[in-house]
């Protein structure tokens, strides 16, 4: 095409306009070069935060929790976290993997670099300082710092807007108890210091444990302790117990004050725990669906 | 000649499931490319224009791992024969006598204090931590069996079993504790190492267990003798004129070097040592001349194509090791003990 242009006789500020054009184009394959092509993201706030940042089409693999948002679930799933094979993230030939710090055996790492491949372990904190550097955190590691910048910004500025919102409502605080489940026989519940934890208090309630720090096992007496006024569970994890009939009939629930004023709520597991990007619009969710029930 | 022949299958079964195992993964890589890769590695041949994505795939992640699974294979097999030749019972193995629970006693607690006050020492050794931490836990346990087990500063294999067993238990309920006390990262590591993987196999950590686990394999087919001596009897045996008490502290320590160290990379694999050996006197008889190496290289054959198994029959998710081997294991293990019921119930 320049050739042509050559050819047909035009003058010279048009070949500098194309000189320009020239320049600025392969200034930016420059930048899109340092910027990595193949992504795989192994955790769902990990993900949820590239597809937020814009670089969810770069992603050519998942963990199995990456479900949000709704391109996530139709990209290819590697196995989760610790199992993870070193071979099977290889194949997707990566130039760079996102995982939570951690996560993945020294063994893995040590395996990923021998062949090249960058791994970024970001390291996450549950409070609203911790989701802004979560965000700059993975920004840095894309090569897109001032996309990244823009993001924690508006992130930042809508955390504060729902915790004045919430502060200013002046509602009273109840005291929720967090429910893990997986079955009858696989249940904690949240302590001190967990994702849980955080977020409860974020939207303006209280965590009914106070005794220990992070997952604990359940037990019947701790429950009739706490005495929450609205137990919190994970969608998945109230179904798990075959919905809220089976859940009220579980020993010594009928005696709390969630279970007297049914006040079971489920909600969206990633979205509560992930404080991503998504943290203003989880904290906010989880006060709505609080004071609909406890007003 | 049967024997020859056994000897013959096996080498050439090793020989295939290697090939096979550096060919086959996650990663789609043909044939053609395999053997360019391995030929310009082992310089046959020059530099050709390969994909480095590949020869990394396969010299980096894949051959640590089949030589891993060859070594840990190997010395599972060989030290099960060991083990059931001195303790002179068809169901005993290393697991028996609390080798494999002390090492991932102390592999457990060093994943859950890591965050405490190991995290000093983790970052000087680095992931060896967990190596030395599993050979150390294996080597105190096999000696607080061996103490408890004396009578008249002899071992006794009765005692020795009950030891093992009460080790064992007490191990369990400490793994127990400690996975109780551990949060969800701390218990995946866990759960990865009690099912045991190959997964982890790293050239750093493979040439640093290869001393410990090859000199057993090397030395324990010199006790051929004495374990055929061993198999009349104990007292017998002694009558004869065999030092029972110098093998019985060999196989014992020889056992707990090569255990110890295979279980602090690749985890607990279990039934190899147990199912191996019995598959070997099936076929060629009992004479240790015979089973031991035989076991050897049955046994790394046998994990070698287990993990193969397990990392490409529900790719790219791998299984543990350890249910393919327990799934493989498990229905020769019911076979042996219901054709030796009778022995069994007289002892």
């Amino acid at each position: 095409m320049f050739c042509r242009q050559k050819k047909d006789g035009l003058m010279n500020k048009r070949v500098a306009k194309i000189y320009l054009l020239l320049i600025f184009l392969l200034s930016q394959s420059i930048t899109t070069f340092a910027q990595p092509k193949r992504i795989i993201t192994l955790g769902s706030a990990l993900t949820e935060t590239v597809f937020a940042l814009g670089a969810g089409a770069n992603i050519v693999a998942v963990d199995v929790t990456s479900e949000y948002p709704k391109a996530a679930q139709l990209l290819p799933k590697v196995s989760r976290n610790r199992s993870v094979n070193s071979e099977a993230l290889v194949a997707y030939r990566p130039d760079l993997v996102l995982a939570p710090a951690g996560d993945l055996s020294a063994e893995t790492i040590v395996h990923l670099q021998a062949v090249k491949i960058k791994v970024v372990s970001i390291r996450q904190d549950f409070s609203a300082g911790g989701c802004i550097n979560f965000i700059h955190d993975i920004a840095e590691a894309l090569g897109i710092k001032t996309k990244g910048d823009a993001l924690a910004q508006t992130t930042k500025a809508a955390i504060a807007a729902a915790q004045t919102q919430i502060r200013n409502a002046k509602q009273a605080s109840p005291k929720v108890l967090f429910i893990y489940a997986r079955g009858t026989g696989l249940m904690s519940v949240a302590g001190r210091g967990s994702s849980i934890d955080a977020i409860i208090r974020m939207a303006g309630g209280k965590n009914a444990v106070h005794e220990f720090a992070d997952f604990k096992p359940y037990t019947t007496e701790a429950l009739v302790r706490a005495n929450p006024d609205i137990i919190l569970m994970f969608d998945f994890g109230l179904s798990s117990l075959g919905g809220r009939e089976s859940m009220m009939g579980l020993p010594a629930m009928a005696l709390t004050n969630a279970c007297k004023n049914h006040r079971i709520l489920a909600l969206d597991g990633p979205l509560l725990i992930n404080f991503s990007s998504r943290l203003p619009e989880a904290i906010l969710t989880l006060n709505k669906q609080m004071h609909q029930v406890y007003p | 000649m049967k024997k020859t022949l056994t000897f013959l299958i096996l080498i050439a079964a090793l020989i295939f499931t290697i090939i096979l195992s550096l060919g086959l993964g996650a990663m789609r890589i043909p044939v053609k490319e395999v053997i360019t890769i391995l030929a310009s590695k082992a310089g046959l041949l020059s530099n050709t224009a390969e994909d480095p994505l590949a020869a990394g795939v396969i010299l980096m992640i894949r051959l640590p791992r089949v030589i891993l699974g060859l070594m840990v294979g190997a010395a599972l097999g060989t030290t099960g024969t060991a083990v059931q030749g001195i303790f002179r019972n068809p169901l005993a193995e290393p697991g028996l006598i609390g080798i494999s629970a002390g090492a991932s006693m102390m592999t457990v607690i060093i994943i859950a204090l890591e965050g405490l006050f190991f995290i000093q020492i983790s970052q000087s050794l680095g992931y060896s931590l967990l190596a030395i931490g599993a050979f150390f836990g294996s080597g105190l346990a096999a000696l607080l069996v061996y103490t408890l087990s004396k009578t008249n500063g002899q071992p006794n294999m009765a005692l020795m079993l009950l030891a093992g067993i009460a080790i064992n238990a007490l191990a369990g309920a400490f793994t127990g504790l400690v996975t109780y006390l551990s949060s969800e990262q701390q218990l995946r590591s866990i759960t990865f190492w009690m099912l045991g993987s190959l997964g982890g196999a790293t050239w750093g950590n493979v040439l640093c267990i290869a001393p410990f686990v090859i000199l057993p394999i090397v030395i324990l087919p010199t006790f051929s003798k004495g374990l055929n001596v061993f198999a009349i009897g104990e007292s017998q045996a002694e009558l004869i004129g065999l030092n029972t008490k110098s093998i019985k502290v060999w196989v014992v320590f020889l056992s707990t070097m090569a255990v110890g160290a295979s279980v602090s990379v690749s985890g607990i694999i279990g039934f190899v040592g147990l199912l191996v050996p019995h598959t070997m006197r099936l076929i060629g008889g009992v004479n240790h001349k015979f089973v031991l190496p035989a076991s050897a290289l049955a046994g790394a054959l046998v994990l070698t194509l287990a993990d193969l198994i397990s990392r490409t029959i529900v790719e790219p998710i791998e299984l543990p090791i350890g249910v393919i081997t327990a799934l493989l294991g498990t229905p020769i293990f019911i076979y042996i003990m219901l054709r030796d019921k009778k022995k069994i119930t007289n002892l």
